[in-house]
């Protein structure tokens, strides 16, 4: 004959779902944080990954510069590849040397970490410059 | 068939004299005062199917109340035996009579208890029950001459009992199980939503953790936007020091003037112009100070030195 109050059922019932609403607000509360960190982990990691890409892939930094060194019009230059770095630098260099050469590391995504361009005559220049990846 | 056998059996009168006041369990025969009964013959087969007229078929024949109902076959066909109580009624009587609720094994009607007994049955100093047309009935002592006083050592109890709605007078049952029926819906809807929710805060961590590993990065996020920091700052350098350098290149010299040193040293250019008039270095000057560049300047000899932050 013992029975449970109908009241008290409804109560527990509503505290349920009071439970249940809290549980809820936490949970959408998380996802919004799940969100927010996804997407700035997103962000950061496609930045990165293009950053390293461009500035420290060693191997195809060194690819290019080589490349770049290769050609003819740049055979009088002094070049010396180091560990993180490639000096390059030149007691005498006409215009058009200089020219080939600054257009083409200045258009690459190279890090030029210093650079000195002294004129000594009418026509050439006296370089020094360092690559750093 | 015998129901909780162990149980002491009480008749339940609110007439009677003498308090009961039982500490131990039992079971109770309702006298005929707590309830309405009719036999009635119907075209039905089933109890279940008698019980949805029940209201109906008391409807103007019984005094108005909050009433319980219920049935059980008789012996012949579509014959059934119909009652009406309220239960507020027969928890009062059993409150009286110092029964607590919890000590009720079960609850029967007279009707069904007695309708074997053959002469009347004295149930209290002024009524006595006996059966007429198979219904146990209650009447005055002075009607009827022949009575015995009732016992129940000999009663064996049927199967026919009811459960009362203790707080039927409270609350209309109709309207809580619907409000709790609405109740479950919307904690299954929540049940539903806080899974879904879960499960979708899981899978966006899930593939938080997929691009640690597609992007090979560090494990904690402070590495990483340290490591970005430095990289965002080389790259934010190189591009200015490209874009000064256009500017610098592009500047409009006169014949005389020739530029004869450019040297880039961590975060400083200087830059040493030669043949510079006094009046000229404004032009210079101002030209790349209006494409935004920090400039600060020393003449001497008509040569002109600048420097400029990164």
């Amino acid at each position: 004959m013992n029975r449970i109050n109908p009241i008290y059922a409804l109560a527990l019932l509503l505290v349920i779902i009071l439970m249940l609403v809290y549980k809820l607000d936490s949970s959408k509360n998380e996802l919004k944080d799940n969100i927010l960190t996804y997407e700035a982990t997103q962000k950061v990691a496609v930045k990165l990954s293009a950053l390293k890409d461009t500035y420290a892939n060693k191997t195809k930094t060194k690819k290019a510069l080589k490349s770049i060194l290769n050609n003819a019009l740049l055979k009088s230059l002094d070049t010396k590849f180091k560990k993180t770095s490639l000096s390059i630098s030149a007691k005498s260099i006409n215009a058009k040397t200089l020219n080939f050469l600054m257009s083409k590391i200045i258009n690459g995504s190279f890090i030029i970490s210093s650079m000195k361009i002294s004129r000594i005559s009418d026509t050439n220049v006296e370089l020094k410059m360092e690559i750093k990846w | 068939m015998i129901f909780n056998s162990n149980n002491k059996l009480l008749f339940l009168d609110p007439n009677a004299d003498t308090s009961l006041h039982v500490e131990e369990k039992v079971n109770i025969i309702l006298s005929p005062s707590l309830y309405w009964v009719k036999k009635v013959t119907l075209p039905v087969r089933s109890v279940r199917e008698v019980s949805k007229l029940l209201p109906t078929l008391f409807e103007d024949t019984i005094p108005d109340g909050s009433y319980s109902y219920s049935a059980y076959k008789a012996t012949v066909d579509n014959e059934f035996y119909i009652f009406a109580y309220e239960d507020k009624k027969i928890l009062d009587t059993i409150t009286k009579q110092n029964i607590s609720i919890a000590n009720i094994g079960s609850i029967h009607f007279a009707q069904s208890e007695f309708n074997s007994i053959t002469n009347a049955m004295k149930i209290n100093e002024t009524q006595s029950v006996y059966i007429k047309d198979d219904i146990v009935v209650l009447v005055p002592c002075c009607w009827i001459e022949e009575k015995g006083h009732l016992s129940l050592d000999n009663i064996t109890l049927s199967k026919h009992k009811i459960t009362l709605k203790q707080f039927g007078h409270i609350v209309d049952y109709k309207s809580l199980y619907g409000i709790a029926s609405v109740m479950l819906i919307f904690i299954l809807i929540l049940v539903v939503e806080v899974y879904t929710t879960s499960s979708k805060a899981q899978d966006i961590s899930d593939k938080r953790d997929a691009i640690f590993s597609k992007y090979n990065l560090k494990s904690t996020m402070f590495e990483n936007k340290a490591i970005l920091n430095k990289y965002n700052k080389i790259h934010k350098n190189q591009i200015k020091f490209r874009k000064y350098f256009s500017y610098i290149l592009a500047l409009k010299l006169k014949n005389s003037e020739k530029m004869t040193s450019f040297q880039l040293n961590k975060k400083t250019i200087a830059i040493t112009f030669s043949g510079v008039l006094k009046n000229r270095t404004s032009y210079i000057v101002s030209a790349l100070k209006k494409k935004g560049i920090k400039v600060s300047e020393s003449y001497k000899n008509n040569m002109l030195h600048l420097e400029i932050e990164l």
